[in-house]
């Protein structure tokens, strides 16, 4: 865990809504897991807005540089929007527990819902890298809004995609995806790996727990410390609250009771 | 020039002024990795109950306006999880701590204080206003003069510990209930803990708290809780810990110039992990620059025309 200053290496876009910030800083992309977070302060004079945020770790280079992937969403993100080259930013990370895909497992199948493809893209990289199969599920509400396409093929990743308007891959959603490849493929030795909203996270755990494959996922969920002082980030799970922060923001499946 | 920090709060001393307030720096190792523990005033341990408590449902934090809503609801491991475990790691850092404790009942307290005092805890602070947890009456202790006495008076007898007594700020008259603490034999009074306070998403039109109403804290705060400061530094003998919004050097002068002792700060840490350290050095920097030798000399110094 790092509080560093880190330089603006890159602000793209890469969608109509979302946005890939590249970030060089001494310690963190060192250290940093799939499935961790960064918690940046982004704020004007004026305090607003007032907490750090949130964002996945979306991969790493050359021992120094990292990146998010974010998503257009209120105050933060739109000043997120406006970093350019040269600028510093306060970032504090690598925080929280990632994911943990075990050596036993011959496939390994990644589930990303929007923008929840952020934490599943650096998996996917270590996993490749380890030479493992990966099966990328991915979807979007539409074509335009599928994330990474590029960067999945320099890893050698062909996505199955899924959109809502069935504007590019199957028509439906990212789950489906899921319940298809998982009732057309021997069921031992997967396991799937999922980022999305929470909606669809519940979805993936059903589906998950009736094909009984097991199945880690990445909450979402409102922070302030994001170093387990504040105890705001409480997660339901069938030993009681835990914390997105630290004890999470990955957790197993089967130990979330889901609202 | 060097300045002397250094404060007495009862029996402990501090070595400076900027302590950090419970429920916002756990008990110290949840930050050891980014903040220098040896330059903190004190750490005010997350409170802890006679038992366990899970704590309120989520959502628990809501962002407002220069501030946070939370209804944590006292989540802890309770009383014997602290003394296994928490106490050995606050006994091998360097830093002062105040263990924070609470409970429903007078009971409780008394229980929690005698447990604590057979370890040698030097400071106890009586955490009786927090907002996110009912007691049997429905009503924190500090909202009631005579309650806040009483509660105070009976474990005053238990400890020789510094007991310093955290007040609510969701009060008619804080002098009433900061004195009704001073008389009973608190050796300090800590104010503010938060404000009740409440939000709702338009969109669903359900409150943004799982427990519906929270304890609003931050900068929104911070001239309400200097007021109250500045009316119980002059109503008391005893020192006052000022605490309140404060994200500054700025901020942390004003408290003690009008009256506070020691200045303690919450919701900072979760911005900028190094609030206590920096507004250390900047309230340091102020004395020299000042020219005032010792920090006591500043206190209450606020000049009414």
């Amino acid at each position: 865990m790092h509080q560093e200053k880190a330089t603006v290496l890159k602000n793209k876009k890469v969608t109509s809504q979302c946005y890939r910030l590249q970030l060089r800083s001494k310690n963190i992309a060192r250290e940093a897991e799939p499935g961790q977070f960064l918690h940046i302060r982004i704020f004007t004079k004026n305090q607003k807005p007032f907490l750090r945020r949130p964002f996945a770790i979306h991969s790493t280079k050359n021992r120094d540089e990292f990146s998010v992937l974010y998503k257009i969403r209120g105050e933060a993100t739109k000043l997120m929007r406006e970093l350019k080259k040269g600028d510093k930013i306060d970032v504090i990370g690598p925080l929280g527990s990632g994911f943990k895909p075990s050596r036993e497992a011959r496939k390994y199948v990644l589930v990303a819902g929007g923008i929840g493809l952020a934490p599943l893209f650096f998996l996917a990289k270590k996993l490749i890298d380890n030479k493992k199969e990966v099966i990328f599920t991915c979807g979007a509400r539409t074509k335009n809004e599928l994330l990474c396409g590029k960067e999945l093929s320099q890893i050698k990743i062909k996505p199955i995609l899924a959109t809502d308007d069935g504007s590019q891959g199957v028509k439906g959603n990212v789950n489906d995806l899921l319940n298809n490849y998982l009732t057309k493929n021997r069921k031992d030795k997967i396991e799937v790996f999922a980022a999305g909203p929470g909606m669809m996270l519940k979805e993936t755990a059903r589906i998950c727990e009736k094909a009984g494959v097991r199945l880690e996922v990445s909450m979402d969920e409102i922070m302030a410390c994001g170093v387990g002082a504040c105890l705001g980030c409480a997660v339901k799970t069938k030993n009681g609250y835990k914390l997105a922060c630290k004890d999470g923001p990955v957790f197993k499946a089967e130990d979330i009771v889901w609202a | 020039m060097g300045v002397d920090l250094a404060v007495k709060i009862g029996q402990l001393t501090l070595k400076n002024p900027v302590m950090v307030s419970s429920g916002t720096f756990g008990c110290g190792r949840e930050y050891e990795e980014l903040v220098d523990l040896k330059e903190v005033g004190a750490i005010v341990t997350k409170t802890i109950t006679l038992r366990e408590r899970e704590g309120n449902k989520p959502p628990r934090i809501a962002e407002t306006c220069a501030g946070i809503l939370n209804a944590i609801g006292l989540e802890n491991k309770g009383l014997n999880y602290f003394c296994d475990t928490t106490l050995k790691y606050l006994n091998s850092i360097k830093t002062p701590y105040i263990v924070s404790i609470a409970g429903e009942e007078e009971k409780d307290y008394s229980k929690l204080i005698k447990a604590l005092d057979k370890l040698n805890i030097k400071a106890i602070e009586l955490n009786i206003s927090c907002p996110n947890v009912k007691s049997k009456k429905n009503r924190m202790f500090s909202q009631d003069a005579r309650a806040t006495f009483k509660l105070v008076s009976k474990v005053r007898k238990l400890t020789k510990a510094t007991l310093i007594v955290k007040l609510s700020p969701n009060v008619t008259d804080i002098k009433e209930i900061a004195l009704a603490a001073e008389d009973a034999g608190a050796q300090a009074v800590s104010l503010v803990n938060t404000f009740l306070g409440m939000a709702i998403d338009i969109h669903s039109r359900k409150p943004k708290l799982g427990n519906v109403t929270g304890g609003l804290s931050g900068p929104a705060i911070k001239p309400l809780a200097l007021r109250m400061v500045y009316e119980a530094a002059n109503a008391l003998k005893i020192p006052v810990i000022g605490q309140g919004g404060i994200m500054s050097p700025e901020d942390g002068l004003e408290f003690i110039i009008a009256g506070a002792a020691a200045i303690s700060i919450g919701t900072a840490n979760f911005i900028e992990p190094q609030s206590a350290v920096l507004i250390k050095k900047g309230i340091e920097k102020y004395l020299i620059k000042n020219k005032i030798k010792n920090i006591k000399q500043l206190r209450g110094t606020v000049k009414i025309f």
